[in-house]
């Protein structure tokens, strides 16, 4: 069942179809492994970078911020020793970590400022978070949040600490982190230290400091609702975030690596694999296509050979053939060729001597037809041969040629059923006698019929008596409607009727007035165009 | 059996998945493109509080717009120029958002820029100011829509203060720096005081970018004043009163909302308590609108709105339902809108905007007490 209907396909079609299939199907397998291996590849060393980065500005930053702190300690010392902002001036010129410093009494009021700025002096920051933030602390010193300094209209971040007589207020140069951030090389992205409201205190694009901007995640950071690593947009792109807590602030380090950095090796990766797999491909494909044509050609060449063998045609040059494969199977055909011609040839040889001697038991039984007729003579053998000639100028097939050697002699052997005395009658033939001498095309068929094969022969004697004016018997047939065989056989049959010696007859018809006979019915009694045939056939024989 | 057509299933499925994923990947590149607004005003300096707090009024807002699906599907791009305080660079600025495909910008924010935004307007180039209340723009029919009440009202409102409860022997203040804003405001009062029985003592006029308070406040001390009426930035506002109270405690302060800031608080000290300021209208009963923008505008930014941040947002709302009404996003579609919505409902009250792009909104007097503005509402 599934045999019937299995769809059929040619080979090389086949071929081409499944290799092509699988050649994608495995251009996108290696594809995809390229891409989780370069991803994960890529994602490993990208965070092992960006952990060091953020570390080496974390280490950096809490550096820095050392600096000033310093600074304010080394001012308190003083301070707290002789109360000498004077002596402390060249200190704080040494450095430029803070941009100024304020000393803030209890109450608020400031009371000296370094470097000296009279109109400062006498302020009160009693409302300010400055005061608030270091009043109410117990902690050594206060990092403030992100303002714009009124005195140097900069931004900037104040560090407050308490001393025996009040506070001093450092306002921090940003700068020196800015220039930290600008010394690390970030590939693609951005980085920047915000401070505990979110402000930035740095960021590589700096206008973003100078417009006191919050950052959009620092609150959801502290507040845990995003996670380390996560995919955020920010400024229009989308970026991993990574963050840091900066170690005894409460400032964070923030780096928003751009999603690209990530994917640019693995485009590259992928880029690379598509160029190798196109310069590859058309390669692959020319070297498959000949390949195929080769198998398509070695195919053909079989193929042509086992029609040959099939035709007969048991001859076979010799063929060469890319592959053992068909070459072995070549042999082997051959082989086979040779031994079918072989055994073909002895079928033949045995099968002509049986037919050889079939061939003389029918003669044989002719032979005795005729002996029955005593006008006839040799008469079967006569018609068998004017047939055979008049064959000659046809063309016939091998196989024809044996039916109508068969019929032409077998043609009268219905007159075995025709009682001799009619046969031999002398005189005018009554109705039922002659009924019956027509009966002998009818009859002889009968007797034929069951012999095997013979269908041409049996033709020629049922039909060896139809007329070309469809006026002959048994049939009543006309023109091409009667075998042609059957026609052969009824021009050879009455040109040896008229032309032999008949008792009954005074004289006997000459050749040409067999022809001029022959001539006269063409058309009427036989076939116009193998009655010239016929006596041009029998003209050269003479 | 079965388990291979439940391995069949589960394939169809993977396959149904994966093209259901292709499409929503396919759909969501034809994602609409974001609708660019702009910000412009002097960000970078030590004026910079009255823009800080507008950009933190609109960028919180147009983050809660783009949380709720954005303006009819369309996220909002946010583009914050600075202009540095200078009319050039502001023109110069306004180019470049054409450049950027920017067609609304928010600001400017101060009277100073005020020419540059009437240059610069056209059905290219929308502004939506939430702060410039200079007379100079009313009653035009331009591309210019504001948020903010005129600043004459601020100057009329303080003289009726003024003669309820006699704020005599005055000396106004003012910083020509933001002339188009407090000229106009100090000029009005003086020919109000002209018209009462209350006395001027004097004017004095300064720039913020060249003059020394030190002596601006020598010059107002010269009047020997009882009063002084401020029309000038906070920072410049609290240093000034520190200044001039050290030396006359009882001295009476007043000042404009331009000074309402935190930098007074932050920089004033003890001195302006008790200091009088004319500011927005606010109703007596807070919105749950207002009480909701300041809950997170706090647990964002780290500290409570001010008056600035609460104009900026009216304006962006503004902007923003003018955009979702009209027929096309550009300047002459969306001014129409605005026009043709007539009533917002701005955080604090309801206020219309009329066929000039101007508004109805008020004035109401302050006192700073305890770090805090506190509403006036009884001298009346």
């Amino acid at each position: 069942m599934s045999r019937q209907i299995m769809k059929k396909q040619k080979l090389s079609t086949h071929l081409i179809v499944n290799i092509n299939v699988f050649v994608v199907v495995m251009v996108i397998v290696m594809a995809s492994l390229v891409y989780s291996f370069t991803k994960s590849n890529t994602e490993t060393i990208l965070e092992e970078k960006t952990f060091d980065i953020i570390e080496l500005l974390e280490q950096e930053a809490i550096h820095y911020i050392n600096h000033p702190i310093n600074e304010m300690q080394n001012i308190k010392e003083r301070l707290n020793s002789d109360n000498s902002i004077v002596n402390i001036k060249d200190i704080f010129y040494m450095y430029n970590y803070l941009y100024h410093v304020d000393v803030i009494n209890y109450e608020g009021e400031i009371i000296d400022t370094i470097p000296r700025i009279d109109s400062r002096i006498g302020m009160d920051l009693s409302n300010s978070d400055i005061y608030t933030d270091i009043r109410h602390t117990e902690d050594e010193f206060v990092i403030g949040h992100m303002l714009i300094d009124a005195y140097t209209d900069e931004p900037t971040m104040y560090i407050s600490m308490k001393y025996k007589e009040g506070y001093i207020v450092g306002y921090l140069n940003l700068i020196h982190f800015q220039q930290l951030l600008e010394s690390i090389n970030i590939h693609g992205g951005h980085m920047s230290i915000v401070d505990e409201l979110g402000t930035y205190i740095s960021h590589t694009d700096v206008e973003k400091v100078h417009q006191r901007t919050v950052d959009p995640f620092s609150k959801s950071i502290r507040d845990e609702k995003i996670l380390n690593n996560s995919v955020v947009e920010y400024l229009g792109k989308d970026v991993n975030l990574h963050f840091r807590n900066i170690e005894g602030t409460n400032w964070l380090i923030l780096f928003y690596q751009d999603v690209e950095v990530l994917n640019e090796p693995i485009e590259k990766a992928i880029l690379a694999n598509t160029i190798v797999f196109l310069l590859i491909l058309p390669l692959f494909i020319l070297m498959t296509l000949r390949v195929i044509r080769r198998i398509d050609r070695s195919l053909k060449q079989l193929d042509e050979t086992t029609e040959d063998i099939a035709e007969g045609n048991y001859e076979i040059k010799d063929k060469s053939f890319n592959y053992i494969e068909f070459d072995n199977l070549f042999n082997r055909v051959k082989f086979m060729s040779v031994e079918v011609s072989t055994r073909e040839e002895e079928i033949l040889s045995l099968n002509n001597e049986l037919e050889s001697n079939y061939y003389t038991t029918i003669v044989l039984l002719a032979k005795a037809i005729d002996a029955k007729d005593n006008y006839t003579g040799n008469h079967s053998v006569r018609v068998r041969d004017f047939a055979l000639l008049l064959a000659n100028e046809l063309n016939l097939s091998n196989h024809e040629l044996k039916e109508l050697k068969f019929g032409a002699t077998l043609h009268d052997i219905g007159k075995l059923g025709v009682p001799e005395y009619i046969l031999n009658k002398s005189g005018r033939l009554t109705d039922d006698e002659y009924v019956m001498i027509k009966e002998h095309s009818q009859t002889g068929y009968n007797i034929v019929e069951e012999l095997p094969g013979m269908n041409l022969a049996k033709q020629v004697i049922l039909h060896h008596h139809e007329r070309y004016d469809g006026h002959g018997y048994p049939y009543g047939l006309k023109g091409d409607e009667i075998p042609l065989l059957a026609r052969i056989v009824t021009i050879a049959d009455s040109f040896d009727a008229m032309t032999s010696e008949r008792l009954y007859r005074a004289k006997q018809m000459s050749e040409n007035e067999g022809f001029q006979e022959l001539r006269e019915n063409a058309g009427i009694q036989f076939d116009a165009e193998l009655v010239e045939l016929f006596i041009n056939g029998l003209k050269q024989c003479d | 059996m079965n388990s291979l057509l439940s391995m069949t299933r589960i394939i169809r499925q993977k396959f149904m998945f994966v093209i259901c994923v292709l499409l929503f990947v396919v759909l969501s590149g034809c994602a609409k493109e974001p609708i660019k607004i702009g910000f412009i005003g002097e960000i970078s300096s030590g004026n910079s509080q009255v823009a800080i707090d507008a950009r933190n009024g609109i960028e919180y807002y147009f983050n809660e717009v783009n949380e709720n699906g954005g303006i009819n599907g369309r996220q909002i791009e946010f583009i914050v120029k600075d202009n540095q305080g200078e009319h050039d660079t502001a023109l110069l600025m306004h180019e470049e958002f054409l450049e950027e495909d920017v067609h609304f910008v928010i600001g400017d924010l101060l009277s100073q820029m005020v020419d540059s935004i009437i240059e610069s307007n056209s059905d290219e180039l929308m502004f939506i100011t939430p702060t410039i209340s200079t007379d100079a723009i009313s009653g035009y029919d331009d591309f210019i829509i504001r948020t903010i009440p005129i600043s004459t009202r601020q100057a009329d409102i303080f003289c009726e203060y003024a003669e309820v409860t006699g704020i005599d022997d005055l000396v106004v203040v003012y910083d020509v720096m933001n002339a188009a804003y407090t000229e106009s405001i100090a000029k009005r009062v003086e020919l109000l005081y002209a018209e009462s029985e209350l006395t001027i003592k004097g004017m004095v006029p300064y720039d913020s970018r060249v003059d020394d308070l030190m002596e601006v406040v020598n010059k107002i001390e010269e009047y020997n004043p009882k009063n002084v009426f401020m029309i000038s930035v906070a920072i410049d506002t609290a240093i000034m009163v520190q200044m001039a109270k050290k030396n006359n405690p009882e001295l009476g302060i007043y000042s404009v909302a331009w000074a309402m800031t935190n930098d007074l608080i932050q920089n004033g000290g003890k001195y302006v308590d008790e200091a009088v300021f004319v500011g927005i209208y606010f109703p007596e009963v807070y919105s749950n609108e207002y009480n909701e923008f300041s809950e997170g505008f706090n647990n964002y930014y780290g500290s409570k709105p001010s008056f600035i941040s609460v104009l900026a947002y009216d304006a962006a709302t503004v902007l923003v339902k003018g955009l979702e009404n009209a027929e096309e996003t550009t300047p002459m579609a969306v001014k129409q809108s605005i026009i043709e919505i007539k009533q917002y409902k701005g955080l604090q009250e309801t206020f219309n905007i009329d066929k000039f792009g101007d508004n109805n909104k008020q004035y109401m007097m302050y006192i700073l007490e305890n770090n805090e503005f506190v509403p006036l509402r009884e001298w009346k």
